[in-house]
């Protein structure tokens, strides 16, 4: 045995009561070798497998970011052992650590010359790790501690530095026989020195292995010690002759070993012995709980164990921790593989997306189409083609529409867009009148799989498709899927309220109408809708179709209620003006009627004319009911009355403006996915001022024909119009001319009593000449 | 109504399905390149020779090399599990490309067994064991990852980051023993897992390491794997799939009574559909 620092002794010898207390601890913690707390495994021995301070090439096994602590007290907590770490995995090779490892005793009141300083002192050494460890080929491990020691022992401050050096090998994965791995290490291979003294060096020998899924764990491990010692530092103290002499040296080895078994993969029991040149050195047994349950699967560990030294007859208790953090080697390895695969395509699709939420479909059309041809294997390009299709549905371009979402259905059956796409395919279908088709599709959406937001949308085109086909009880019956809080109920109730008027159930209708109505729109369409439930409702109550009280009144406050901003605005004033000279309110008429001539709407602003000349008229302003009134005829002869035959032709021009669109459209795809955007950016301009065009000219017929449809529905026609505007007209010529007979006769009159009144002056006049 | 929508939609899907088989039928209908041959001495000279629509057929035996495949080629043992591919113990085993197969491999021995990430492709009737860490990785884009045995490797069975659903799934496979989870969702991923055998994984069956994405999880038998503290999700089942002998010669064939058949969404045999 090394000889121990003779400072020691001498500080030793001045806290005598203390030593006896050091000594035995010391025994049981080091075995007297310097730094032999460091060198065994003992009073650590649940965190060994995790410990650089084993063999910092084992740190390579480490799949997570990991923390660790072993605290051990020993003979009443007069000595302190800890160690602690964390470990953090590179890549899939590497790892790196830094650990603390100390050991420390009580602190004792300092005496210089058997009298008291007032000062504590103790003996605490502090051993910092920084590890690295590298699987540079096949199951070979590399691993290299950089050491620092700091002790303070009785208030002498020393510091050194070491390393230690590791390697492992993986030497079998068998699902039968276990896993095994092989160490070596050289443990102080640079041995830290502080002052005189060195760290002894030790060369372990290690085998860890796990067996049926690490249900039973072992580990051996086999030390030579204090190896590259110089024999002259082998001496003892010879009190007779009161100096050092040599001693006789000793191969000096230890053996350790421990079993665990887990159960449940959550609770285990451990074992563990060691052996040296001695005979059998000391025994344990710890307990540990493992919870990755409540860590995601990642180890969260307590333990606690007991071990027993033979020769000294004392025992130690070691706590442990271990947690695992962050994301596993696998995990982290995918991550950063994803990662580097989409960065530009999936910059691209966030600009897409950005664009078409901000309803700039064309620009966001073509750089998904970008997407699809640079980058074919970019994971959204489901949602990315799904996105192509809705661009061009959203553009009306339907035909291409239908083909993109066909397209996404065929390629991509799994993925969820391909569901929105058969509701897109749907939405196109119905527009285009191909009810069968459309049908088809309802029942793709109708499966289990279909999530139940896409359903409701599916039922309310279903509804609309029902009420095309004039099946109004089925409309209503699907219609009324749609419940409460998605974004198409406002629409079914709507569409359900319109199907009841078609059934003639008005009262049940307004009911549907007031559903829409009490809902709280949030987007334009839904506002649109709103209002125009309220024309609805206001139109059926200024009619009387629903009975209640004061209807007349109830209908003037629900169409005031639509804004001036709506699409309805006009037809509301046209039932307001009405109401108005119901109620022989002229003002609000005149107003209204204001509002009507200045519609680009012929039907309502004739109508204006009308309602302006009956205000005039109850006025009794002829002269200028009457011109209002022959302006009304005149403008009403001028115009071309929308008919039947005339709509018919008006859908024959819309469908040849439809083709050369769809024509367009699908140079527009052609081009988009032969090019990138920047490299015809002046031909993809004329062709978007071209969509722009044809688009607009597609919007106003398709609104045409939705004022005509609407017209039709509770409007009235031009003919008739222009019959009560010619009525009006004579009837106000009638009472003009009624007027001027009164007055000429009431002027003959005047005309014949002065007449009258000169003769009888004349005849006056002569009588007086006379007399 | 909706039975006679039920009854349109099974005709088209069949009719779909059809389609779908004859496309994949040409597009596979290349040349078949043999390996070993005079010509191609190795898999990785036979696959740098291949073109689009070429298959590449491995006889039996022990290929110790890292295979990159090219696009639309397919890689098929001619007797399954003869032909082992075996990594050396480090790095990748199989790097797929975009819409090829693998068919019928052992892969082993690698840091990963199979690395795939591109649209289309497919993983069929393999056994991948023995990867110090995980069996398939899978980023982006879900493979069809169909009738394979994924047992034994160091960390999980399957890794998926961010994978979209596109055409692919996991299905009918046997994911048991491995060393980490059975199967481990990262990132956003959108999986379909149906008609798997996750069975006696150290950790989660099916370890959503992250809540964000959305999954079809479904008719899986899910049993032996650490208790998780999330139910399983509805539709699956967990009884003991009794491996004929899974330690001593990998045979994962289910025991008697454990065939699955009624839980499955097509009433097969649950797991992979092994029949020799």
């Amino acid at each position: 045995m090394k000889t121990t620092n003779l400072r020691i002794i001498r500080q030793a010898v001045l806290t005598a009561v203390a030593a006896t207390f050091m000594l035995m601890p010391a025994r049981a913690t080091a075995d007297g070798l310097p730094g032999e707390y460091l060198l065994t495994q003992r009073w650590r021995d649940a965190i060994v497998p995790y410990s650089p301070l084993a063999n910092p090439a084992f740190l390579v096994r480490e799949n997570y970011s990991a923390l660790r602590g072993a605290f051990a007290t020993t003979f009443g907590a007069t000595f302190r052992l800890w160690e602690v770490g964390a470990t953090q995995p590179i890549g899939m090779y590497q790892s790196v650590g830094l650990s603390w490892v100390g050991q420390q005793t009580v602190l004792f009141d300092e005496t210089v010359a058997g009298a008291a300083t007032g000062n504590k002192t103790g003996d605490m050494h502090n051993f910092f790790m920084g590890t690295y460890a590298v699987n540079p080929w096949n199951s070979l491990t590399l691993g290299v501690n950089l050491n620092v020691l700091y002790q303070d022992a009785f208030g002498d401050s020393r510091a050194g530095f070491g390393a230690d050096l590791g390697l492992a090998y993986e030497i079998i994965r068998n699902a039968r026989f276990g896993n095994h791995a092989a160490g070596l290490m050289l443990q102080n291979a640079v041995a830290p020195a502080t002052g005189d003294e060195a760290l002894s060096r030790d060369v372990r020998i290690a085998l860890l292995s796990d067996y049926w899924e690490k249900s039973i764990t072992s580990r051996f491990a086999f030390d030579v010690k204090d190896i590259l010692a110089d024999a002259a530092e082998f001496q003892k103290f010879d009190t007779l002759a009161s100096r050092l002499v040599n001693a006789p040296t000793a191969f000096e080895w230890a053996f350790s070993g421990a079993v665990g078994y887990t159960l449940a993969r959550m609770f285990s029991l451990r074992v563990f012995f060691g052996l040296n040149q001695s005979g059998f050195d000391y025994w344990g047994v710890g307990v540990q709980a493992n919870l990755p349950q409540l860590n995601l699967g990642r180890d969260l560990a307590a333990g606690f164990q007991y071990n027993g030294v033979q020769e000294d007859q004392i025992s130690m208790q070691t706590s442990s921790l271990r947690a695992e953090l962050d994301g596993h080697r696998e995990a982290n390895y995918a991550r950063r593989m994803a990662g580097k695969l989409d960065v530009a395509p999936s910059n691209l699709y966030q600009k897409a997306m950005t664009l078409h939420s901000q309803g700039k479909y064309w620009e966001a059309h073509l750089i998904l189409h970008q997407i699809l041809n640079n980058y074919p294997d970019f994971f959204k390009n489901d949602w990315v083609s799904y996105y192509a299709g809705n661009c061009q549905e959203m553009m009306d371009m339907r035909e291409s529409a239908r083909k993109t979402y066909s397209a996404v259905v065929a390629d991509y059956p799994r993925s969820p867009s391909a569901m929105h796409a058969n509701l897109g395919a749907m939405r196109v279908n119905y527009r285009e009148g191909n009810l069968d088709q459309a049908e088809q599709l309802f029942g793709e959406l109708t499966q289990p799989e279909v999530t139940d937001s896409l359903k409701k949308h599916a039922c309310y085109l279903m509804g609309q498709i029902f009420i095309a086909r004039k099946d109004y009880e089925n409309a209503v019956y699907v219609l009324q899927e749609v419940s409460v809080g998605h974004p198409m109920f406002l629409f079914a109730m709507h569409s359900s309220g319109v199907a009841m008027m078609l059934m003639d159930k008005p009262e049940t209708a307004a009911d549907m109408f007031e559903a829409c109505i009490t809902g709280e729109p949030k987007t334009a369409a839904e506002r649109a809708i709103v209002e125009r439930s309220l024309l609805f409702v206001g139109y059926m109550l200024y009619e009387g179709l629903i009975k209640t009280e004061h209807s007349f009144s109830k209908s003037v406050a629900v169409l005031r209620k639509i804004p001036a901003s709506s699409t309805y605005y006009e037809e509301a004033q046209q039932c307001l003006g009405w109401a108005a000279i119901k109620a022989r309110r002229y003002n609000d008429c005149g107003a209204t009627s204001a509002v009507l001539l200045k519609s680009n709407n012929p039907v309502l602003r004739a109508d204006g004319m009308l309602m302006e000349g009956h205000c005039r008229t109850m006025q009794e302003d002829y002269e200028g009911a009457r011109a209002v009134l022959q302006r009304g005829v005149e403008f009403v002869a001028a115009q071309q009355p929308p008919s039947e035959d005339s709509l018919m032709t008006e859908k024959q021009r819309y469908a040849g403006v439809r083709a050369s669109y769809d024509l367009l459209a699908r140079n527009v795809v052609e081009k988009a996915q032969s090019i990138g955007i920047a490299m015809a950016p002046a031909e993809l301009d004329r062709m978007h001022e071209e969509q722009r065009t044809m688009k607009q000219r597609l919007d106003s017929y398709i609104e045409g024909f939705d004022a005509f449809a609407r017209g039709a529905y509770f409007g009235r026609t031009l003919p008739e119009i222009k019959q009560d505007l010619e009525y009006s007209l004579a009837s106000v010529t009638w009472r003009l001319n009624a007027k001027s007979k009164g007055v000429r006769k009431m002027e003959q009159e005047q005309q014949k009593i002065e007449q009258e009144i000169d003769k009888l002056k004349q005849e006056l006049n002569g009588d007086e000449k006379g007399q | 109504m909706k039975q006679t929508f039920l009854r349109k939609h099974a005709v088209a899907s069949m009719a779909a399905a059809g389609v779908v088989a004859l496309v994949i039928t040409q597009a596979h209908a290349g040349r078949i390149l043999t390996v070993p041959s005079q010509k191609y001495h190795s898999i990785g000279a036979a696959m740098a020779k291949a073109n689009r629509g070429d298959t590449i057929r491995v006889e039996p035996g022990v290929y110790r090399e890292r295979v990159i495949m090219s696009p639309e080629v397919v890689l098929k043992s001619r007797l399954r599990y003869r032909a082992v591919l075996d990594g050396g113990r480090h790095g990748t085993v199989v790097s797929m490309s975009r819409k090829s197969s693998l068919i019928g491999f052992e892969i082993r021995n690698g840091t990963f067994g199979v690395f795939t990430s591109g649209f289309g492709n497919s993983i069929l009737q393999c056994r991948i064991v023995y990867n110090w860490q995980t069996g398939i990785i899978n980023v982006r884009n879900l493979a069809r990852v169909e009738d394979n045995v994924i047992a034994f490797n160091g960390a999980s069975g399957i890794q998926t980051w961010d994978v979209g659903v596109t055409s692919g799934t996991i299905n009918h496979n046997t994911i048991a023993f491995n060393g980490n989870h059975g199967i481990s969702l990262g990132g956003k991923s959108s999986a379909v897992i149906e008609n798997n055998v996750i069975a006696f994984n150290y950790r989660f069956g099916i370890g959503p390491t992250s809540p964000r994405g959305e999954w079809r999880i479904a008719a899986n038998n899910v049993h032996g794997n650490l208790v998780g503290i999330w139910p399983l999700p509805e539709g699956n089942s967990s009884f003991d799939p009794k491996f004929r002998a899974p330690r001593g010669s990998l045979d994962f064939r289910l025991g008697d009574g454990a065939d699955g058949k009624e839980v499955t969404l097509d009433h097969e045999v649950i797991g992979a559909r092994i029949t020799n």
